[in-house]
Formats: C-alpha cells, sequence, structure tokens
C-alpha cells in the first residue's frame, strides 16, 4: 500500500485533501513552497532536473512518445525522458553558497556529465 | 597470488566469480565488503556483476561512493588489476576508471543471452594467452550495456588499441546484426590507457564449464592468473 507521502509524490495536487485529514497543516508538503518543519524554520529548497544531451539515444523517451500517439494525439515532435530532484536545505542562510552546493551535487553524483546536462532552481 | 571480489550491496554475481578464481582458475580468493578499505593483500580484483544499490540513480552511480572505492582507484592508480564486469563495468565508467557510459539499451529490453564476441587485442593482461580475431561465446544479461563515447574518445580508444571485445557474427564479423543493445562501434570491453582495468558487460565467470553452455569465459581468468604468475 502507498503512503500518503508516496501518494504525493506522484500526484501532489490530487491528494492534497486527502493529506489534509492525515496531516496537521504544518507538514503538508507543496511542491512551489519552502518547506516548514515543526520548529517553525523555513527551509531554502532546491530542484534540480536532469536531461539527456542532445543527441543521447532515449528510447524510453521514443516508447512514451509512441504511447502518447496511441492515446490519439498527433503532432508530437519527440519525447525526451528526464530525472527531477528536489533538495530541502537545512542552511537556509546563504541562497549563492547553496547554489554553489547543489550545483555541485548536480554535477558530481545526480547527473553523468558524459551524457546528461543538469539545470538548478533555488527557492527561497 | 591472491584475488578479492567486492561486493556492494545488490551484487550478484560474486559468487559465480568466487567459484571460477576458486575451482577452474584454481587460486586464493576472498570476498571484499564495500565498506572494507584494505586491499594490500590482494593481487586482482574482480567487481562483480549485479545491481549494485538497486541501480538506483544510475547503474553504477552510487556504488562508486562505497567507501571501497578510493582504495580501487589507488589500487589501479599504481597497476593493480581491476576486472569489471557487467555492473562492475558500469561502476568502473561512473567511477572514471573507465571512460564513456552505458546507458538504455537500444530496443529498451532487458537482453539475457549467449551471443559472440571477438578477441580485439591479445595485448592486455586478461587476453594475452588468446588470439586477435578469436571469437568467445558468452552471455550477457543487462538492460543498461549501450556503450557510449564522443568522438575523441573513441578515437583514443582505437588509437591505443583499447578496444579489448566487440559483439561480433559467430565467424567474427562485426555488424550492425551481431549488435545486441546499439553500442559504438560494436564496443563490448574496453581496457584504460595503462591497461590494467578492464570492463566489458558480457560475463565470462558465467562461461567457465562446458556444462553451463560454453567454457570461453574461463581464458580471461587464466590469461589473468598467468599475467600474475609471470609478475610474481
Amino acid at each position: 500500500m502507498l503512503s500518503a507521502t508516496h501518494e504525493a509524490m506522484l500526484c501532489p495536487s490530487m491528494v492534497s485533501d486527502k493529506l489534509s485529514l492525515l496531516l496537521p497543516n504544518d507538514k503538508l508538503k507543496l511542491i512551489g513552497q519552502s518547506e516548514r518543519f515543526e520548529n517553525g524554520a523555513t527551509h531554502m529548497k532546491a530542484k534540480v532536473f536532469v536531461s539527456l544531451k542532445p543527441g543521447v539515444l532515449d528510447p524510453q523517451g521514443k516508447a512514451i512518445q509512441h504511447s502518447v500517439e496511441l492515446l490519439g494525439f498527433s503532432g508530437i515532435a519527440d519525447v525526451r525522458q528526464g530525472k527531477y530532484f528536489e533538495i530541502a536545505l537545512q542552511d537556509s542562510a546563504d541562497q549563492e553558497q547553496a547554489r554553489e552546493s547543489v550545483t555541485r551535487i548536480a554535477r558530481e553524483v545526480l547527473s553523468n556529465p558524459i551524457i546528461e546536462d543538469y539545470l538548478v532552481e533555488i527557492e527561497s | 597470488m591472491k584475488f578479492g571480489i567486492i561486493v556492494f550491496p545488490g551484487s550478484n554475481c560474486d559468487h559465480d566469480a568466487y567459484h571460477v578464481i576458486s575451482k577452474q582458475v584454481g587460486q586464493p580468493v576472498d570476498f571484499i565488503w564495500h565498506r572494507d578499505t584494505d586491499l594490500d593483500s590482494f593481487d586482482a580484483l574482480i567487481i562483480p556483476g549485479g545491481f549494485s544499490y538497486g541501480d538506483y540513480l544510475r547503474a553504477g552511480a552510487l556504488a562508486r561512493f562505497s567507501p571501497v572505492m578510493d582504495s580501487v582507484k589507488k589500487f589501479a592508480a599504481t597497476g593493480g588489476f581491476v576486472l569489471g564486469i557487467c555492473n562492475g563495468f558500469q561502476i568502473l565508467c561512473e567511477a572514471g576508471l573507465l571512460p564513456g557510459a552505458l546507458i538504455r539499451n537500444r530496443d529498451l529490453n532487458f537482453i539475457c543471452e549467449h551471443l559472440c564476441v571477438s578477441v580485439e587485442t591479445s595485448d592486455t593482461p586478461y587476453t594475452n594467452e588468446m588470439t586477435p580475431g578469436s571469437v568467445l561465446r558468452i552471455p550477457i544479461a543487462h538492460a543498461e550495456g549501450n556503450y557510449v563515447c564522443d568522438d575523441a574518445t573513441l578515437a583514443e580508444l582505437q588509437r591505443e588499441d583499447r578496444i579489448v571485445f566487440r559483439y561480433c557474427e559467430p565467424d567474427g564479423a562485426i555488424t550492425e546484426a551481431a549488435n545486441p543493445n546499439g553500442s559504438r562501434d560494436n564496443i563490448a570491453g574496453i581496457c584504460n590507457h595503462s591497461r590494467n582495468v578492464l570492463g566489458l558487460m558480457p560475463h565470462p565467470e558465467r562461461a567457465c564449464e562446458d556444462l553451463l553452455g560454453s567454457s570461453d569465459g574461463r581464458d580471461i581468468f587464466r590469461s589473468l592468473a598467468a599475467t600474475l604468475a609471470a609478475v610474481a
């Protein structure tokens, strides 16, 4: 059985009502908002997008495109599959330092520079 | 002469490799847990196949941060022999010990079958008992075995005779039809510049006894053992 958290990850907008029954409001996590913890401190959130470099074969993207076309959509030129990460940062003091740290995480762990590009966004 | 087989959470060909070294090659061998960092007693390391860390993030991506990997890098830098098989090859690429990357198979399938690879060079510690151009029948079992690299890397691999195995027809011909996963230049295995680190997607440890359908993989381990014996 999926936990509430898992459901929230899968589709946050659709399960937020159900979540509010299970969790106190201050623990409710919504994508796009800073995370609020029990001690009242807000924490910066970083978003990292990892995508295959142009030209790197993406057979999963092709299979998804095929399914989308089977659903009846036409005019889909291309589908590329990527990865999306949310990182909550404990130290919210310095945004520039946070960007530097997350960029390093994106470069050295989350992506493989031989085949992938990354994009970092910091939300304060 | 002592072989070490590195075990990560999710490795699953470690015992096959252990069996081959102890029973088929007849040499001392021990497992090395990925948290261990002392490799002083070993002469050659095998990074076995499997699904280290469940293939989370990318195949081999998380294993490279295991404590043992710093020691493996030092071991390789001082000329120690490191053989990466399948997931071991993916880990060696992620760790930067071999160039390039292994991405999802061209046709998305997990491919598990015996196929043919040609020995492209005998100038490695792993193939020096073999003849260039000879064909080995060895199984592959992977979903991410499509070898990619940029043009400069490919040119360097070719120029330095570092493409060790290529997917081929039973008669040794290198054709697109014999390429199971879309690998660039039909690459099935490469070595590093110093030739002491080898990575390959096929599983030679699963082809070391006739009872299992092929014993063609045995020569890779025997070549390595012969090299070690000559060094000692």
